[in-house]
């Protein structure tokens, strides 16, 4: 296992970063599971490598991750733990699933301990407040940043020097037909990130839509990029066409289902 | 506190700076506080305060009433939050008695109804896109896809700011009086999210059946029939089954993956489905 210090060191801070980024939708939240595998691949010394690992685990949240309150799995930590042993250890994305995944199920629990810590920065501002120090009620709230990088800087930091030893027990042990199972499921799990994307979407009304992208892309092999121009065009018609006081189809539809 | 009070003890106005910075103040800490109790008020706090201590520097008591108002729960999608954002600024640049009452009020009714249109067509469906783009362009090495992704959220900073600008000038009404025009854009979104769904589940989801059935001397290849029916017919059966599972009872997330792998690692061992 190669793994420096200086690298544990900015994969910490970038973990600690990126919980603070998809929270406040501030920089890199749009493909931010790619950008965590690019980024964490760029600290590594193998970008391809990061890239592979990002867009498989980005495959499996598309959009709905960590909407509406509901407990997912954190692809961004799971990522970063997963992409920083595989090329770590010089093993390639069956691995990083392998570990990835469990970790970024793990790695739920750490919202809670950040919104928990949130709050101790909440008290600290309100009491600032009432003893008339502004200035120092909006450091506490600032401060709340701290929350964030203790939540998900520090265990990172912990699984990265501590779990060495044992994920490359791990690695070693692995089986063939577990190598095997994960190479198929790295193919197989974008239909997690899809189905809970057409769970939320109003697949059921509009699933002739579905149906088009799928043509282009089983039939013609319409690269993404081309099915998207495609999409616009569609959805350029139909907003062009249709009656203003349309229903609005996003809220409401489908969203029964606790995801 | 009566309103000449109030009068006498205003001090400053705000100058186009002071505005512009609110809105950068809740672009980096709207959620940097985020908790169980209020959720963003210390976001709202964190922006808007200075602007408070401004108007009302002398009147320390005003200022921490004020202050300690703004702590009220609220949340909202961050990118309508600067519509609502500029709307309080506006109206506590008025100092009417009850500014910040109003602006409360406001801020309660309208959080519901803006996230909902804000996170379809702000995070949602552009995520969703950006993401099945750069995910793709990823799984062949390469960085391309994400390029788009973050010129997009660049061109998003834009939006925001329009939108804390239409709150401050044109105030956050002119939002929900186009209710009808985001619900639309809304539903154009989704449609262009349920093409790309469509393609993605086609070129994304790779899964094979190597498994050759053989009776006698004839051996069928299973592939071969499957594509013969239809190219992708297994992704798609694939992608139904997910969806299916998906809406049982006391599923989630976790469970769907878990499932999946262990479909993988089963069909691998057993040898009907290949990679």
């Amino acid at each position: 296992m190669h793994i420096a210090i200086w690298q544990i060191l900015l994969l910490t801070l970038f973990a600690a970063f990126i919980a603070y980024d998809f929270t406040s939708q501030l920089i890199i939240i749009n493909a931010g599971v790619v950008m965590t595998g690019f980024i964490t691949g760029l600290i590594m010394g193998d970008v391809k490598t990061g890239l592979l690992i990002g867009g498989t685990m980005q495959l499996m949240t598309l959009g709905v991750g960590g909407y509406g309150g509901s407990s997912v799995p954190d692809y961004y930590i799971g990522t970063i733990i997963g992409t920083a042993f595989a090329i770590g250890s010089g093993s390639g994305l069956e691995a990083a699933l392998a570990i990835g995944i469990p970790v970024a199920t793990l790695a739920v629990q750490l919202d809670v301990l950040r919104k928990m810590g949130g709050s101790f920065f909440l008290h600290k501002a309100i009491n600032a407040v009432d003893n008339y120090e502004n200035k120092k009620a909006y450091r506490w709230i600032i401060s709340g940043v701290l929350a964030s990088i203790a939540a998900y800087g520090l265990p990172v930091f912990i699984a990265l020097v501590f779990g060495q030893g044992v994920v490359n027990a791990f690695i070693h042990w692995m089986p063939v037909w577990l190598i095997n199972g994960f190479k198929v499921a790295g193919g197989l799990l974008p239909v997690v990130g899809i189905s809970i994307l057409l769970r939320y979407m109003p697949f059921k009304s509009y699933w002739f839509y579905v149906l088009a992208g799928f043509f282009l892309a089983a039939y013609l092999k319409v690269p993404i990029l081309g099915i998207a121009i495609v999409g616009v065009i569609i959805a350029a018609i139909s907003f062009k066409q249709n009656p203003v006081n349309t229903k609005p189809i996003i809220e409401g539809a489908d969203s029964d289902d606790e995801i | 506190m009566t309103k000449s009070d109030i009068e006498n003890h205003a001090s400053e106005k705000l100058s186009k700076k002071d505005i512009r910075r609110v809105y950068y103040r809740w672009w980096f800490q709207s959620q940097i506080c985020f908790n169980y109790e209020t959720m963003q008020s210390a976001g709202v706090v964190g922006a808007i305060g200075p602007i408070i201590e401004k108007l009302y520097g002398k009147n320390k008591e005003l200022v921490k009433q004020k202050l300690k108002q703004y702590f009220q729960f609220f949340n909202i999608n961050p990118y309508m939050g600067n519509a609502i954002m500029g709307s309080v600024v506006a109206l506590e640049e008025t100092k009417e008695e009850n500014a910040t009452e109003t602006a409360n009020a406001l801020k309660t009714g309208l959080m519901g109804p803006l996230s909902g249109i804000g996170d379809s067509i702000f995070y949602v469906i552009p995520m969703s896109v950006l993401g099945a783009i750069a995910a793709y362009m990823a799984k062949s090495g390469s960085a391309v896809g994400l390029g788009i992704a973050v010129a997009f959220t660049l061109v998003m900073l834009w939006v925001r700011s329009k939108l804390f600008d239409i709150g401050y000038s044109t105030g956050v009404n002119f939002i929900t009086s186009k209710k009808a025009v985001f619900d639309k854009l809304t539903q154009s979104a989704s449609i262009l999210g349920l093409v790309v769904i469509g393609g993605l589940l086609a070129s994304m989801v790779n899964v094979k059946v190597p498994y050759i059935f053989q009776y006698g001397d004839v051996k069928t290849n299973i592939q071969d029939i499957l594509d013969s029916i239809m190219p992708k017919l297994l992704p798609l059966m694939m992608t139904f089954f997910a969806y299916w599972i998906l809406g049982k009872k006391k599923m989630t997330t976790v469970k769907l993956v878990f499932i999946i792998i262990a479909i993988a690692i089963l069909g691998s061992v057993t040898g009907i489905l290949g990679a």
